[in-house]
């Protein structure tokens, strides 16, 4: 469950995030749409702790978030799986070992860390590409990679910044299918998206941002 | 334990992404663990030398002329209540003289032309087992000196003063320059693990992201700096062994008269491994040491 209460944001002088107020239910798939430089990201880092909001509070599943000390956050990413907007694979190691860094950060015991490692590697289609390097791979495949490494690890919340923005239409159809399985097992899901035609996929919990105000909210996800 | 696959496999990368730097480094704690290893190797022989001289210790103690028989078996006594004598063997004057002419047989002719009391009358004292070092014979010659009766003490000061004296030189030099040296593998060792570790700012980001500890972070670090020092000290070892097969060995065996050179027990062996190990991980240490928002 991700709570955000009258959150605003600034980059020197300029205001990117103004009193942004959210509520997201667990296992509750949100969409934020808007256009370039709206402020998605920006929203998405301070649930992720990677920026820190000037006013408001933060919750994730009822642990506040907002002002956290530097030495609690792995505790807290370690539950969450961040989709990055550029990736932010390590280019020198294999798709494998990418993700599998994941698993052996949040400490997960080995067994089921194969069984997990399959199944990602099986839904995004990497299996054949598994012991080449990173760098190595076309965008479309490095995102898939980055996809993977953030869902391993079964995290609690998933926030997904532009996750299909280098994807083909079918990869991008099975990646949403992977991301409703997840939310459908209890996984909170924040996607952030300049995209019209995939937020139209999500009908039922979808927030507009402009220029860093939350112009509309459309959530039928408790009715 | 997919975390140490994790640190060893990390430290591999790094070693072969910076060859050279650590090769400077390997060298360096190799280089001053060799020394620190040869200082060892000559301080263990003499060390070996110096007890077997001193478990053949022996006192000759020199009566006056002219003891009557009563006398001489008081002052025996007496020197038997010291804990550091463990045999005493009276020498008569014709002892003395026998044990003279077995050695110089040629000199039969001036030994008899002086007399039956030519050669003073001895004790001749064997260490206790317990008291065969340096200061258990100094100590003993002490109380003995002022005893009335007893002329002169004889058991090789000389020597055994320069032995002592020439160990703690050895020592000493051995000490300053293992010191200066392993402090600047520490050194060396601390720079290539902080050079590595800014070219690996992009992936150590990532890693934070990813919710990784400082810990985590740090260990395959750590365990380069071991890597490093415990490396170093294994060539250390063969090249230690290569210069004593082919240098100490065989100079060693003329300089100790009869005793065996010897090279490192195993244990020590280990215990210098050990030393590069610890050179590794305080350089590791030392690198990784400034606080969250500085060190990298
Ligand atoms: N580190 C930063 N320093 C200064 N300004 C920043 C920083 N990060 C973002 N901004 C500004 O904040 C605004 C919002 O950025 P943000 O990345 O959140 O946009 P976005 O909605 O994700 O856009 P896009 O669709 O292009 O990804 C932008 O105008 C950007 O210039
Ligand atoms: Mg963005």
């Amino acid at each position: 469950m991700i709570k955000l209460f009258h959150v605003s944001k600034h980059y020197g002088t300029k205001s990117v995030l103004n009193d942004v107020t959210l509520l997201i239910e667990k296992g509750d798939m949100c969409c934020i749409v808007g256009p370039n430089g709206a402020g998605k990201s920006t929203l998405l880092k301070l649930m992720f702790c990677q920026e820190q909001s000037d006013r408001g509070q933060i919750m994730i599943n009822n642990q506040n978030v907002t002002h956290m000390s530097q030495s609690a956050m792995p505790a807290v990413r370690q539950r969450m799986g961040f989709i990055f907007e550029d990736f932010r694979l390590m280019l020198r190691k294999t798709v494998l070992q990418n993700i599998v860094l994941a698993l052996t950060i949040a400490g997960t015991p080995h067994k089921q860390g194969r069984q997990n490692v399959d199944r990602v590697l099986e839904a995004l289609r990497l299996e054949h590409k598994k012991h080449d390097a990173a760098s190595d791979l076309s965008a479309g495949e490095q995102q898939r990679v980055c996809i993977a490494r953030a869902v391993v690890s079964d995290p609690l919340v998933l926030l997904a910044d532009e996750p299909t923005g280098s994807l083909d239409s079918t990869a991008t159809a099975e990646v949403f299918d992977l991301l409703r399985g997840m939310s459908a097992r209890g996984t909170t899901v924040v996607l952030a998206t300049q995209n019209q035609d995939v937020a139209d996929r999500f009908p039922q919990h979808r927030v507009t941002l402009n220029q860093g105000r939350m112009t509309e909210q459309r959530n039928t996800c408790g009715i | 334990m997919r975390y140490l696959i994790y640190c060893f496999r990390e430290t591999g990368a790094n070693f072969l992404d910076y060859r050279g730097l650590s090769a400077v480094a390997l060298v360096t704690s190799a280089l001053s663990m060799l020394c620190v290893g040869l200082f060892f190797v000559i301080y263990v022989n003499i060390h070996e030398v110096v007890q077997a001289l001193e478990n053949e210790i022996i006192m000759d103690i020199y009566l006056d002329e002219g003891l009557a028989e009563n006398q001489i078996l008081i002052l025996e006594r007496v020197i038997l209540l010291n804990p550091e004598v463990g045999n005493l063997e009276f020498v008569s004057h014709r002892d003395a003289i026998e044990a003279y002419l077995e050695r110089y047989q040629e000199e039969e002719a001036l030994v008899a032309s002086l007399g039956e009391q030519a050669l003073p009358a001895s004790f001749m004292v064997s260490l206790a087992p317990t008291h065969r070092t340096v200061a258990g014979v100094t100590s003993l010659a002490k109380k003995i000196e002022g005893i009335k009766g007893v002329s002169e003490i004889q058991y090789g000061q000389e020597w055994i003063q320069a032995f002592g004296w020439g160990t703690r030189l050895l020592m000493l030099i051995g000490s300053i320059v293992g010191a200066t040296l392993a402090l600047a593998s520490i050194a060396i060792v601390a720079n290539t693990i902080r050079l590595t570790l800014f070219n690996r700012k992009h992936d150590i980001d990532i890693l934070r992201l990813l919710g990784a500890t400082e810990a985590f972070i740090r260990g395959p670090f750590l365990v380069e700096g071991v890597a490093l020092g415990a490396l170093g000290a294994g060539v250390s070892l063969i090249l230690l062994k290569i210069i004593f097969e082919s240098f100490i060995y065989r100079v060693g065996d003329g300089l100790m008269q009869g005793h065996a050179v010897a090279f490192l027990s195993p244990a020590a062996l280990g215990a210098l491994v050990g030393c590069g190990a610890c050179l590794g991980f305080v350089g590791a240490i030392l690198s990784l040491r400034p606080t969250r928002k500085a060190w990298v």
